[in-house]
């Protein structure tokens, strides 16, 4: 259905405040109204109902990898998600695998990170031998881990393989190597 | 902003004999339901209830405009938002009760609701959505996935990465406009 334009539409943005309940009581209610009235916004604000539901099914599906922290894998952990993580130290190794019961799986990746402003992941495994570089990946400076969580579809689709990942310390034109970590993956866990 | 057409509809309904303007209600239904149940979503945060607030206002609204008792048929939408305002209280209430059932048959009543050809779309578009998060920048895909995972604001998700709340939502706002031009790039292919 076509809906009538709006002669005081809301910003796209404004409506993720409102969705996500950023706004004021006083706004809130002003947008609650807004969207009763209005044909044109609330259909905006469905389209962003449908791209909430949208991330949260490829993450709960593990259809996409994705860079956590160690305070949201925590949060994840407290509601029930089954987890499977390995910690590797600094230039470590770790022998690892994927099960059927698992939701989630996440390397826990131990780095300093105190002085880094911008830190690189190049990724690499032996089953197809091409590099990838994650760039800028986000980073709680404070926790001194990178937590990697690959796309799980995919993963339980691998042969064996070792997964090497080196942590980078980006500044300007300068790199440092801050960690090299391998994930020596069976496929049959 | 008040829509002439919502001004005729109510005239059409409480003008006609009960259950006599059968297209002026299916186009009333059409037209607010889907707001109804997108203000039920952000404010009870479950499907369910949602779509029970849905039904709740529109049978009302209905039942109010054939009983001749919406005073004012220029402010239809305004009478709906109360409606809408009055019941989300009422199914607060009964919450608590609710989740304890869902708990209880979830899992069977979920399996008694699924629509193959709506889930085979929802699926496709699940899909073309996991293939647009994966050409995001890493730090968008983590704020995306960190904010809707449970619909947190941008102060809570900017704890965790140990940003402020204002880079948090310039990082969301670049994200989700990626998201939305690749979605749509992605539909218009053949």
């Amino acid at each position: 259905m076509k809906e009538t334009a709006c002669d005081a539409p809301i910003a796209f943005e404004t409506l993720v405040e409102y969705w996500l309940g950023e706004l004021s009581p006083a706004e809130t209610e002003r947008i609650d109204e807004h969207i009763i009235l209005c044909g044109a916004c609330s259909a905006k604000l469905g389209e962003i109902v449908g791209l909430s539901k949208g991330v949260r099914a490829a993450f709960r599906k593990g259809d996409i990898h994705v860079i956590l922290t160690p305070g949201f894998l925590d949060h994840l952990i407290r509601r029930g998600v089954r987890v499977r993580q390995y910690r590797c130290s600094r230039n470590g190794s770790v022998a690892c695998s994927v099960g059927p019961e698992d939701e989630l799986l996440v390397g826990r990746l131990e780095v300093p990170l105190s002085d880094v402003t911008r830190l690189d992941a190049l990724s690499r495994r032996s089953c197809d031998e091409v590099e990838h570089r994650l760039c800028d990946i986000p980073f709680d400076a404070r926790s001194g881990e990178v937590v990697v969580a690959p796309n799980l579809v995919r993963t339980r689709l691998l042969p064996s393989h070792s997964h090497v990942v080196r942590l980078v310390s980006v500044d300007g034109e300068a790199e440092r190597l801050l960690g090299e970590y391998t994930l020596s993956h069976s496929a049959h866990g | 902003m008040v829509d002439p057409a919502d001004a005729d509809l109510a005239r059409a309904i409480a003008c006609a004999g009960p259950g006599c303007a059968h297209e002026a209600e299916a186009a009333l239904y059409r037209r607010f339901a889907p707001r109804v149940r997108l203000y039920g979503l952000r404010h009870l945060r479950d499907e369910q209830a949602a779509a029970d607030l849905m039904q709740q206002v529109m049978v009302t609204s209905i039942e109010q405009l054939r009983g001749g008792k919406v005073r004012n048929p220029e402010k239809l939408g305004s009478f709906i938002f109360g409606l809408c305002r009055m019941t989300v209280l009422e199914l607060r209430r009964g919450r608590a009760r609710r989740e304890r059932l869902l708990e209880l048959y979830g899992r069977d009543l979920a399996a008694d609701c699924i629509d193959l050809p709506r889930l085979a779309e929802a699926r496709l578009a699940e899909a073309r959505l996991a293939r647009c998060l994966e050409r995001l920048s890493e730090r968008e895909r983590s704020v995306l996935v960190m904010t809707f995972y449970d619909e947190k604001p941008a102060q809570e998700v900017a704890k965790t990465l140990g940003l402020s709340a204002a880079n948090v939502r310039v990082i969301r706002h670049r994200g989700l406009a990626h998201l939305r031009r690749c979605m749509m790039e992605r539909e218009a292919m053949p």
